[in-house]
């Protein structure tokens, strides 16, 4: 778009694909939190989140031109992170061999203290299953309602709605016996 | 009826001994009646390639870095079955007569329902070469093998994250009190 | 929104990636978008499409290589994360059958 612009207005071309280059490094610094946040809370990895996540903005680099205002950006982004993190997990074929009904109980000597706590909480999201982690994600992470999450996710929002309903009540019977006291 | 024996194998060789001492290849076939399989078969080379790719910035695998630095090998096979009696306890004694050399020492055992071994391999009193551990369940047979030099205490820490029994350090230590009383 | 729900809230927060990461984006998207800007020179196409050609393909190589190693040093970092999972789950389940003896 700014080149399109740049270029109706008679600035010279080079000069327009600077402009674009630096507004486009601008968006990079100010979403990228966002986009490997939802890489990393859904693939677990710190290594294979940030590649995904430059891939995504490569991605957004060759749409540049089609994407109108910030907000559509925003939006653009996440549907983008969100594909690309199930293609990952569809490519990677690693064998979750335990789902968060199957996890353990967290073990007794855990403190509750918030670093653990918030550290489990993500090791049982990697738990859930592709879908269900990408909405829990997009509503806790992003804080989404429900109809945006359906948007982005493509799916109906009865579908969010069912998928964050049983999320929620494993994850929180889950975590209960993380904070119980004397568990034996 | 006998209960199905349960044999968890965790091995940890510091010997200076080239290759891998504790095969775990005739394990393969049991890969047939199996309904999923996990082999994990990574020597030296591999396990330097993958400590490179390990995220100092997760905790986990930060703590895995340091545990796998000087290692020479890491070896799973892990077994799950729709219904028991899909393998025999003499599966295992090809794994078993790899670990009847004096220097494996044993530590754990649980009988039962679910059998568990837990064997250190010692070459003099003040080194552990290894760490053994066998788990034998009705529908489940894990056997993982890693050679290399153990760091008791980093496994101490590792307890927690991965689950690793905060006491097992502990026992280590107490087994090297007792030699040298 | 409930406790519970603060807790996820927290758990979920936003983190940074690495400090060079925008700066590694940006050599990736203009090394792509090099060979195009040398081309508008026309003064210098001869040797400015040349020049281009090599880069490119070194860069394309370049990334290629890039491509198998990560894939291959991904892959070994999988199986060694999922080894020590399957290592510590079977430890502390005997860990819970000893303690219960105990």
């Amino acid at each position: 778009m700014i080149g399109s612009l740049a270029q109706e207005v008679g600035i010279p071309r080079a000069v327009a694909e600077a402009d674009r280059s630096r507004a486009f490094e601008a968006a990079v610094r100010e979403h990228q939190a966002m986009v490997f946040s939802v890489a990393y809370h859904f693939l677990q990895d710190h290594a294979v989140a940030e590649e995904l996540a430059q891939e995504v903005f490569l991605e957004l680099y060759r749409h540049w031109d089609e994407l109108e205002s910030r907000e559509h950006r925003i939006h653009w982004l996440r549907k983008v992170a969100s594909r690309r993190c199930i293609d990952q997990t569809r490519r990677r074929k690693l064998r979750n061999h335990v789902s968060l009904e199957e996890a353990p109980e967290p073990f007794t000597w855990m403190p509750a203290t918030d670093p653990i706590l918030k550290r489990y909480i993500e090791q049982l999201l990697g738990k859930l299953a592709d879908t269900p982690r990408l909405v829990v994600i997009m509503r806790y992470q992003e804080g989404l309602e429900p109809a945006e999450i359906a948007d982005i996710l493509d799916m109906p929002v009865a579908t969010v709605k069912s998928h964050l309903q049983r999320s929620l009540a494993l994850l929180r019977r889950k975590l209960s016996f993380a904070t119980r006291e004397g568990e034996s | 009826m006998r209960n199905r024996r349960i044999i968890f194998l965790l091995g940890l060789a510091q010997a200076v001994v080239c290759g891998q001492s504790v095969k775990l290849d005739a394990l393969d076939k049991l890969a047939d009646k199996a309904s999923e399989t996990v082999t994990v078969s990574l020597d030296a080379n591999l396990l330097k390639m993958a400590s490179r790719f390990l995220s100092k910035d997760d905790p986990d695998q930060a703590q895995i870095q340091k545990l796998v630095a000087g290692l020479r090998g890491v070896y799973v096979r892990n077994f799950e079955f729709d219904k028991p009696g899909q393998y025999q306890a003499s599966d295992l004694d090809p794994i078993r007569n790899q670990l009847k050399d004096p220097k494996w020492k044993k530590i754990v055992q649980v009988r039962g329902r679910d059998h568990a071994d837990v064997l250190l391999r010692q070459e003099d009193e003040h080194t552990i070469s290894g760490l053994a551990v066998i788990v034998a369940e009705p529908t489940e047979l894990t056997v993982v093998y890693i050679d290399g030099p153990i760091d008791v205490d980093g496994l101490s820490k590792l307890a927690g994250n991965f689950g690793i029994p905060e006491d097992i350090g502990t026992k280590v230590e107490k087994e090297k009190e007792k030699k040298a009383k | 929104m409930t406790d519970f729900e603060d807790q996820l809230r927290r758990a979920l927060e936003r983190k940074e990636p690495s400090a060079d990461f925008a700066a590694r984006v940006m050599a990736r998207a203009t090394q792509k978008k090099r060979p195009l800007a040398w081309v508008q020179w026309q003064s210098w196409a001869a040797a400015g499409i040349a020049a281009s050609l090599c880069l490119g393909a070194l860069g394309l190589e370049v990334e290629h290589r890039h491509t198998v190693e990560l894939r291959q040093g991904q892959a070994a970092r999988a199986q060694l994360i999922q080894a020590m999972e399957i290592t510590s789950k079977k430890l502390h389940q005997i860990h819970k059958r000893v303690q219960g003896t105990l």
